[in-house]
């Protein structure tokens, strides 16, 4: 007696036999943020010299001798190909997104090596055996060219693991942020002045970081005066506020009138101008 | 070098300013640029003194 047709989804991980859920089939497993080289917030210039630790695309920074390396960016969320010419390109896995340490697979595609942690350099896949649950790890590659990156937990590799573009972004942002004004006479900040010469602000990240972040101005800020006068360029003074926004002081190259004006906070007509918020690794 | 900023009471603020970019930096440990400034002093470096111009925090 026939009692119809059965229709299932059948759901597959990226390993035989291991369960979805499950170490490499886990969702996010890519421990690598930014690891097709799709966000570039520092604007980083193929082909440019990096000192020792100076960061390039997100969440990647030269090794102890530098690195200079070359590429074309591509379509938006498209992971390009980079070619390391000099030196070494390295990201600092932060510590809480390895919680589970064991057996991880550092795998990737070019003729860089790659390492875990230091050691000797080798090629891919490069499986790491006792990493220490909730510790920094560090991905290093050398010279020659890469692309699709991927540190998983267990011993295999498995397929590159594609993510939304805000979501990476997104991660990128608890290291790394820019707070970006617009042009013309569009005020985007009010600021208060507490002397003709100096006052006080404040914003929001749009994501919390991961300490309290170091804070500096991209380009140039400008500032005007209740009723609309010139206030010359803005100084950040002395501040700080927390993981999640900042409050500071400021200095300009302008009067700002008296105390209690307001102070409009906006970019001149070219350039990238704002702030940037660093809490790197 | 690093430069200290004052409070509007005339306090030195928590925090210091990295002269070669004007960032300012909080004095917290995990943040890497005070690790930075902290091997500075650790080395015997001194930071500037704050400039009286107005800086308020």
């Amino acid at each position: 007696m026939a009692y119809g047709t059965i229709v299932a989804d059948v759901v597959q991980s990226s390993v035989t036999g291991v369960s979805l859920g499950a170490g490499n089939a886990t969702l996010l497993k890519n421990r690598l943020i930014d690891a097709g080289f799709i966000i570039n917030q520092r604007g980083y210039v193929s082909n440019t010299a990096l000192s020792s630790g100076t960061y390039a695309h997100d969440r990647w920074k030269a090794g102890s001798g530098g690195c200079t390396y070359t590429f074309t960016q591509g379509s938006a969320g498209v992971p390009i190909v980079i070619t390391i010419t000099a030196g070494s390109l390295q990201q600092v896995i932060e510590g809480c997104n390895m919680p589970d340490g064991g057996t991880f697979t550092l795998s990737w595609t070019g003729t860089a090596q790659g390492r875990v942690n230091g050691g000797g350099y080798s090629t891919s896949p490069l499986i790491v055996t006792g990493l220490i649950a909730g510790a920094n790890c560090t991905v290093e590659f050398n010279t020659g060219t890469l692309s699709f990156p991927q540190l998983e937990v267990g011993s295999s590799a498995t397929g590159f693991e594609y993510r939304q573009y805000g979501q990476e972004l997104t991660l990128c942002q608890r290291y790394y942020e820019q707070v970006l004004l617009s042009t013309g006479t569009y005020t985007q900040m009010v600021g208060l002045a507490n002397s003709s010469t100096g006052g006080q602000f404040g914003f929001p990240f749009a994501v919390s970081k991961r300490a309290n972040p170091t804070v500096a101005i991209i380009g140039t800020v400008t500032l005007n005066t209740t009723g609309g006068g010139s206030a010359g360029n803005m100084t950040i003074g002395g501040g700080g506020g927390s993981i999640s926004g900042w409050a500071g002081g400021f200095s300009c190259s302008g009067s700002l009138g008296s105390a209690g004006n307001a102070a409009g906070i906006f970019g001149p007509n070219s350039g990238t101008n704002g702030f940037s918020v660093s809490a790197e690794l | 070098m690093y430069k200290q900023c004052k409070l509007p009471n005339g306090n030195i603020a928590n925090c210091i300013i990295r002269t070669s970019d004007g960032a300012v930096i909080p004095f917290d440990e995990a943040n890497t640029d005070c690790q930075a400034y902290l091997k500075f002093l650790a080395d015997g470096g001194q930071p500037l003194p704050a400039d009286d111009n107005g800086q308020t925090a």
